[in-house]
């Protein structure tokens, strides 16, 4: 029973270091995008605040078949948008990872970068939009 | 003798290998994949249209064929209406997979992957940046 567990175990290994596998992948790239409450009767991006260049990122492990919230896309949006008070995202770019063996033990992440730009004046610029 | 198998059989052991779901990923204020410039527009007051964009990808023997992109599908939806800008757009991703067709002998593992988005498309009418 050892010999043979000895004989086939480098085999094992190989097998699950090439099944650990990842990828990243680029879920597109906008010149403009929000998931934000915005005025769009007055929408003005000369006039807005420039509040700079900002990544929102959202990750999850997971361990045999349990994790936490399935990030997402909207997710990593408004934590880029919420870590600079704006409310739209230009040149954004988003980014979506998986590595590991899913679903033994995997990590998945959602990753938006831009620029962000406030263009409400008050202060309910980080409200869910009311669509 | 070969021994078939009874049609009905054969319809539900298709059916349960076709796995697959639906989802709303997203719900967007205003997204476009189209360079163009915003000064003191009144979006709410220009004539928009409903559209929907898709972008669809397949994997072969599980090999992914290629990737769907959310930008990709914006752009669909956009030249449908030949317009610079979605409002209100929701993302839905949709997946089926086909292990085993027909199931009774080896087949070919098939997968579709489609990002869909629909919103208002609206036209803002002025020279790209």
């Amino acid at each position: 029973m050892r010999s043979f567990a000895r004989r086939f175990a480098p085999l094992g290994l190989t097998l699950l270091v090439l099944a650990e596998s990842g990828c990243a992948y680029r879920y597109g790239t906008f010149p403009l995008v929000s998931g934000k409450l915005i005025d769009l009767s007055a929408f003005d991006l000369e006039g807005a605040e420039d509040r700079g260049r900002v990544t929102g990122r959202v990750s999850v492990f997971g361990l045999l078949f349990v994790s936490g919230e399935v990030p997402t896309f909207e997710g990593a949006l408004e934590d880029a948008l919420d870590s600079a008070g704006g409310d739209v995202l230009q040149n954004a770019t988003a980014t979506e990872s998986l590595w590991g063996l899913p679903p033994l033990l995997w990590w998945s992440s959602w990753t938006v970068t831009g620029d962000a730009l406030r263009t409400r004046k008050d202060a309910a610029a980080s409200g869910r939009p009311a669509r | 003798m070969r021994r078939r198998l009874p049609i009905p059989l054969a319809c539900g052991l298709v059916a349960a290998g076709l796995l697959g779901c639906s989802v709303r990923t997203a719900d967007l204020t205003v997204v476009t994949s189209r360079d163009v410039a915003f000064d003191a527009t009144d979006i709410d007051g220009l004539p928009s249209t409903k559209v929907v964009g898709t972008d669809t990808s397949y994997s072969v023997l599980l090999v992914p064929l290629g990737i769907s992109r959310l930008d990709r599908a914006v752009e669909a939806a956009l030249a449908k209406a030949d317009a610079d800008l979605l409002v209100d757009a929701k993302v839905y991703e949709a997946g089926w997979f086909l292990p085993l067709l027909p199931a009774w002998k080896p087949g070919f593992p098939f997968g579709v992957w489609t990002i869909e988005v629909e919103g208002k498309a609206v036209k803002l009418g002025r020279t790209p940046r």
